[in-house]
């Protein structure tokens, strides 16, 4: 139980924090901190787990986004609707995409990302009668209300949303952690270290392949609903290959081939650009510079630093 | 609708060998070192700019503003290949970890020089684009002429090269097969650094030429690389032919068919077609070799 | 039935032939070796049965099931498991996680009971880690269970291929060169292992360069050159045949 301390204390921070940083403006970036959490671990369970590098992550963190919000503003869907179809909706893309590009790999598997996330982007500014086109889609209606023994909490409210969305986030840790820490977490791996040997073992590489990119893909849907319910606007300017981009920063930049690593690189890179918004695009610039010098010389991360140096100082003591 | 079509063929080649020039120092790149590098926009676009500055600010002729960017921007990959590949290399040499440092560069350069720069549009003051050649009903600016002779004049010097002298032999060598070229006593590094500076010389003086006859921004380079990609996808990676078939393929594509529907369609048309030829032959129409699969 | 009937099985690579019309069949439980020549198209021949390559014709039956076109993982999930001449080891891996995941067919949890991190999860991975241990304790390995496999001595990693493979619990055990790179000591802990394998049911087939290995431990011996099956036979008769030793020893005394 000790172990656990650390991160139950972890948990019980960030469920005070916006009691204490009550402005709008800090909890506005701790709910985006939240989604951005959910977004990078489940990218990290492509870039880490099974090695691949996916350019596509905002892609479907859009299709998350505009299912649950045309499902909500067109046909009228409560929010408990519209949030699993966005999952299953971002999910099945995943799995139609998954299944032609996972058969390549390193830098083909890249490029085929990339071409995918540059297709959604132009759909979705193309599709005008249903999305809008570049001048988004307003008027999303927030989650709605919730009553509890006479409580009514209403979810328009930034407070309130951020306790959906952390809770949200703590559920997709835990099914990450899970999925990872068991049968199918050490195919991934053994699949990413020796595929040819994992396949002489009875590992299926390919599906193993496929399960990892399909969960992640669901998962950032989840993100996108969450971030259009609460924004109650998106564009196609949220979903671009910068997007992509900056959660692939994230996931190297705090460490990858771990749950923690993202979780630390988003939370990072979403306070980052607050304390560096005197630098305007510089901030873009930094990252930039950033990527590359972990890429360079921190393989593992902020994670992998932090472990290393805790090593180092064990054996100093021994 | 069809006295159009020789103006509409005109455009397109010349479309074609902006994106053969840009997809060429790509694919060279990839084919010889096996990195694909998404910066390779951002020397063009820093091309541009390098262009820009010769002429604007120090006065430079444009012809001469060439040159001094091909200079420039090859000194650029240089140090590019020397400090940043080259560490990886010698440290984690995974293709994914060459596409994040890479991506990496990109969003470096391209907000760097949004940062100095701005995100106007400029224009690199050419002659040649005031200078009118007119043959029948096509119109020809000596500006969009230039362009075309000299991709024709750079693809061919590069494949004389690559073929015929003796780094190029080098070249190929460490691209058939790295271990035995260095057992057999090629200096891979050098090979290595080469092929960067060749590679960016290509895109920068792309860049200046284009910097002139469209507009000079921080962005041209993610638009144009794009394009790239789908060009030495096609053609195949590492290959030559390939890439000047499927680059003045695209850009007759763009224009003929652009004259009938939107620019975004088109756009998707050209990824479908990239990603098609990825999962069928990921070697690409005129490329050889394997490895790209699963 | 034959256990394993190998039937005019053929691959030719840019017109050269790696493996060209080979009949062979392996009886249950015993040991065989290939042998021949380097380049003779012998780890061809356990690329080809366990669907590491698509042969260009012929058929490999196993217990009475074609298997020639079916994928790697499959094979393995009918009980036809290899190990690489190259050591295969899942190098980041600790030497119990590597083992383990050797056992990955026995780990009967699902996609959901994954998720929710259930009773059944936990308990299949209690009981994968135990398996994987009772083999390394079987390899006399057990006391490095925790070391990254990268960091185990060379005879060691070798001996970490074959357990990985055990894991899987196979009816029929594919070692290419297991013993190569080994010193004699250790080539002699090699050939016990193998016997104990057999011992406990298994049916090995070899690959190997060692000759005192071979003639030592094979039942049968299959000889290869060119990519052509030369000669079948208990070692005394393989050291006997004429075939054998004019083109086998011969291009050895040449060399």
């Amino acid at each position: 139980m000790p172990k656990l301390a650390p991160k139950g204390l972890v948990i019980l921070a960030a469920l005070a924090l916006p009691l204490v940083f009550n402005e709008a403006f800090y909890q506005h970036i701790m709910i985006a901190a939240v989604i951005n959490i959910i977004l990078a671990v489940s990218l990290g369970i492509i870039v880490g787990y099974i090695g691949e590098l996916s350019l596509a992550h905002g892609a479907f963190y859009g299709i998350g986004a505009y299912t649950s919000a045309l499902l909500m503003v067109k046909l009228g869907l409560p929010f408990v609707a519209a949030f699993p179809l966005s999952v299953v909706s971002a999910g099945f893309m995943g799995l139609i995409i998954g299944i032609p590009s996972l058969r390549l790999s390193g830098h083909y598997f890249a490029i085929a990302t990339l071409g995918f996330q540059g297709i959604v982007v132009l759909l979705i500014i193309n599709l005008v009668d249903l999305t809008r086109g570049p001048m988004g889609l307003p008027g999303i209606p927030s989650p709605g209300t919730l009553e509890i023994f006479g409580w009514t909490i209403s979810f328009g409210d930034k407070l309130a949303f951020y306790y959906l969305a952390f809770a949200v986030m703590i559920v997709v840790l835990i099914l990450v952690r899970n999925l990872l820490r068991y049968k199918f977490g050490e195919a991934f791996i053994a699949t990413r270290e020796d595929s040819l040997l994992a396949a002489s073992l009875g590992v299926h590489p390919r599906n193993c392949r496929m399960l990892a990119f399909v969960v992640s893909t669901a998962l950032a849907g989840a993100a996108g609903s969450l971030y259009a319910h609460y924004t109650m606007f998106i564009s196609p300017d949220s979903f671009t290959l910068g997007e992509s981009i900056y959660l692939v920063t994230m996931v190297i930049v705090g460490g990858r081939g771990t749950i923690v690593g993202p979780v630390v690189g988003a939370v990072l890179l979403t306070a980052l650009p607050e304390v560096l918004r005197f630098a305007g695009d510089l901030q873009f610039v930094i990252y930039g510079l950033m990527l590359m010098l972990v890429v360079i010389f921190l393989p593992k991360g902020i994670v992998g630093l932090v472990e290393q140096t805790k090593q180092r100082g064990a054996s100093l003591e021994n | 609708m069809i006295e159009f079509i020789p103006q509409l063929v005109v455009n397109g080649i010349v479309l074609g060998s902006i994106y053969v020039l840009v997809a060429l120092g790509l694919t060279l790149i990839f084919g010889i070192i096996d990195v694909v590098n998404f910066a390779h926009g951002e020397f063009y676009m820093i091309g541009a700019f390098v262009a820009f500055l010769c002429v604007s600010s120090l006065g430079l002729p444009y012809p001469l503003a060439i040159l001094a960017t091909a200079v420039i921007v090859g000194v650029f990959g240089l140090i590019t290949e020397r400090v940043i590949i080259r560490s990886l290399r010698k440290r984690n040499p995974h293709p994914i970890n060459y596409v994040l440092v890479t991506v990496g560069l990109s969003t470096f350069l391209l907000y760097g020089v949004n940062f100095i720069f701005g995100p106007d549009l400029r224009r690199i003051p050419s002659p040649y684009m005031k200078q009118v050649i007119h043959y029948a009903n096509v119109y020809l600016t000596t500006q969009r002429l230039l362009v075309v002779l000299v991709a024709f004049l750079l693809v061919a010097l590069l494949a004389y090269f690559v073929k015929y002298s003796s780094l190029g032999n080098q070249m190929r060598a460490t691209a058939q097969n790295y271990e035995a070229a260095r057992i057999v006593g090629v200096n891979t590094d050098r090979v290595f650094a080469s092929t960067f500076l060749i590679g960016s010389m290509l895109a920068g003086i792309a860049g200046a030429l284009v910097g002139a006859m469209f507009v000079t921004e921080p962005a041209m380079g993610i638009h144009i690389i794009v394009k790239a990609f789908i060009v030495v996808i096609v053609g195949g990676m590492g290959s030559i032919t390939g890439s000047i078939v499927a680059g003045l393929g695209l850009g007759l594509l763009e224009t003929l068919a652009g004259a009938v529907m939107p620019a975004e369609f088109l756009d998707i048309i050209g990824f479908s077609i990239m990603i098609l030829v990825l999962l069928t032959k990921p070697t690409g129409i005129f490329g050889s070799g394997g490895g790209a699969r699963a | 039935m034959d256990f394993l009937k190998i039937s005019n099985l053929s691959k030719s690579y840019g017109g050269v032939d790696a493996n060209s019309d080979i009949s062979l069949s392996i009886r249950e439980n015993e040991i065989v070796s290939i042998i021949g020549p380097n380049g003779a198209g012998k780890t061809t021949l356990f690329d080809l049965i366990t669907g590491v390559t698509r042969a260009d014709s012929g058929s490999v039956l196993f217990q009475g099931t074609e298997m020639s076109h079916m994928a790697t993982s499959e094979i393995a999930k009918l009980g036809v498991v290899r190990t690489f001449q190259q050591t295969k080891i899942f190098r980041d891996l600790t030497v119990l996680e590597a083992v383990m995941v050797g056992h990955h067919l026995h780990d009967h949890t699902s996609l959901w009971q994954s998720l929710l991190a259930n009773r059944t999860a936990r308990d299949q991975k209690q009981k994968k880690q135990e398996h994987a241990l009772e083999i390394l304790e079987f390899m006399g390995m057990a006391d490095k269970k925790d070391l990254v496999t990268q960091n185990l001595p060379y005879g060691e990693q070798k001996l970490l291929n074959v357990a990985i493979a055990l894991a899987v619990e196979p009816k029929l055990l594919l070692l290419d060169e297991p013993a190569a790179g080994m010193n004699p000591m250790e080539s002699m802990r090699m050939l016990g292992t193998i016997r104990k394998i057999q011992e406990t049911g298994i049916t090995v087939g070899l690959v190997e360069h060692n000759m005192r290995l071979v003639m030592n431990i094979s039942e049968r011996v299959f000889v290869l050159d060119y990519g052509e099956l030369i000669a079948e036979g208990e070692p005394e008769e393989i050291r006997a045949n004429p075939k054998v030793i004019e083109v086998y020893l011969g291009r050895q005394a040449s060399a």
